[in-house]
């Protein structure tokens, strides 16, 4: 039992999934910080008081940030030219090795800064680049990796695959963390299922004026109704990954998952419910960054076969 | 690779996936365990006693990454009584004029700014009530309503009360407000 969790830690896979989950999450993070500038926000959230709310500065231990550039408004540019090149650098796999730790620093020390700035993807963040960084994300599709085969470096083949699974852990307890924390009878039967469109009656989260989307009603509560269930799924979501990857094994059961592609069908869930969110409610990078996870979700030849399929199917309709 | 690093690894990974899980332990509300029977309620209110006394040692790494929980609480209070920012200014002798107000077009001062993700958790109050940094944004906010607006005299940030409307219908404004704050010229710019 003990040797089979130690050989499930050591196993190798090739680097596709980690590496789409890297440049995705540059992606995410570099729209967000470049919304942050475009919005005049800069200095209002991660300068220190006067100049803006960062009133981390203040704090008994400062950032170190603080410590080097001292209290005024230029700590808050520092903070962000320093996210937004290690975020370049982590897209184009550059240095990775440095860049990924340094994209690690930068979200700390923002968050040092202003502690209650952002919102729970930031804390998601802090969790998942350290094991980004920490993984072999650079080993293709990276400027690392080009730069390698110039140089004649041996290619890594394969990478250690135990970060990609702890991302899987990571997204999945979100998930089902978020579930359980629901108490209020409105994300239940009992509250009529009615917690969508009370977000959506917010006016600090709304994307649309409250009560606008009124005739949607019914459609708010199969949202909230079909999150409920997305959400106390997803542990279940390592059963349906282990049987698609094991095929013959499970059983009957095991047959009807996997004939039903009922992960596929989870996934697509998901995506939906995410999509939705980012559609109705302003609520920022939220759903693009968690988007941005799901490749984790899927092994490296799968990703690879898909990126195929899209890639042959744009090479037709051009055709 | 060396056995014994491979083992390392893996007890490594145990041991994080441990904490972590312990971290995520659900914080239990007061009105829930008063609700529960006896025994059950001294054991809910273990929960948090043997989470910080397990967390305890590993504080100090969770803080360099500042990994502050895995407790998730997206959502999970809507509906009932939620709020709605006002910003206001007041120039000498006149009376208080409307400059933001959130969802509102013709009084969107600074929104983009305001609106932004990141800003938003500092004002919005939240299940545990406002946040820490409530008073550094609302003087950040005011100092740079006073700089836009040279004959504004004073500016009050304040949080008007709005109930939501059940089955989708929007909110209802309750006309009382909290969480005022008003600053002078004379305080902010000196």
């Amino acid at each position: 039992m003990i040797a089979r969790w130690v050989d499930l830690w050591d196993e190798r896979e090739t680097a596709e999934s980690l590496a789409l989950v890297r440049i995705l999450i540059a992606l995410s993070v570099l729209g967000d910080l470049l919304q942050a500038r475009m919005r005049s926000a800069v200095e209002a959230v991660w300068a220190p008081p006067p100049f803006g709310a960062a009133w981390g500065a203040s704090a008994a231990s400062p950032p170190l940030l603080v410590s080097w550039f001292g209290t005024g408004a230029q700590t808050a540019h520092v903070a962000w030219w320093l996210a937004v090149v290690a975020t370049l650098l982590v897209l184009l796999g550059l240095a990775f090795r440095v860049s990924g730790w340094l994209l690690v620093f930068a979200m700390v020390e923002m968050w040092r800064l202003t502690p209650d700035g952002g919102d729970g993807i930031d804390l998601l963040l802090r969790v998942v680049l350290p094991l980004l960084a920490l993984s072999g994300a650079n080993a293709t599709w990276s400027c690392d990796a080009w730069l390698g085969r110039l140089w004649g470096k041996p290619l890594r083949n394969s990478v250690p695959a135990w970060p990609r699974y702890l991302l899987i852990v990571q997204l999945l307890w979100l998930y089902f963390s978020a579930a359980h924390h629901r108490g209020k009878a409105s994300w239940g039967p009992a509250g009529g299922f009615s917690a969508v469109a009370d977000v959506l009656g917010d006016p600090h989260f709304a994307r649309f004026f409250p009560g606008s989307l009124q005739a949607f009603y019914p459609l708010t509560q199969l949202g909230t109704a079909l999150t409920m269930v997305f959400e106390y799924s997803a542990p279940l979501a390592l059963l349906w990954i282990w049987l698609d990857k094991r095929p013959g094994r499970g059983g009957r059961f095991g047959d009807w998952v996997r004939r039903l592609h009922v992960r596929w069908w989870w996934l697509a869930l998901g995506v939906s419910l995410h999509l939705g969110i980012a559609v109705t409610m302003q609520i920022g990078m939220f759903p693009f960054a968690i988007l941005a996870l799901y490749p984790a979700l899927f092994g490296p030849e799968e990703v690879t076969k898909l990126l195929k399929r899209v890639r042959q199917s744009s090479f037709v309709r051009q055709s | 690779m060396n056995r014994a690093w491979r083992s390392l690894r893996a007890a490594i990974i145990t041991l994080l996936l441990v904490l972590g899980f312990v971290a995520g332990w659900p914080k239990i509300a007061p009105r829930i365990i008063a609700g529960l029977p006896p025994w059950l309620a001294q054991l809910a209110e273990l929960v948090p006693v043997v989470q910080r006394a397990v967390l305890r040692p590993f504080a100090p790494l969770a803080n360099a990454f500042g990994i502050t929980t895995q407790n998730w609480t997206l959502f999970s209070t809507t509906g009932g009584i939620r709020h709605r920012l006002y910003v206001e200014g007041r120039e000498p002798g006149g009376s208080w004029q409307l400059l933001h107000r959130a969802q509102d077009d013709e009084h969107a001062y600074l929104r983009e700014t305001i609106e932004y993700r990141r800003l938003r958790p500092i004002w919005n109050p939240h299940r545990y009530g406002l946040a820490e940094g409530y008073v550094p944004f609302t003087r950040w906010l005011a100092r740079r309503a006073l700089l836009d607006f040279p004959r504004l005299e004073r500016v009050r940030i304040r949080q008007e009360e709005i109930e939501i409307l059940p089955r989708g219908a929007g909110f209802r404004s309750t006309g009382h407000f909290v969480n005022r704050r008003e600053y002078s010229r004379a305080e902010l710019l000196p």
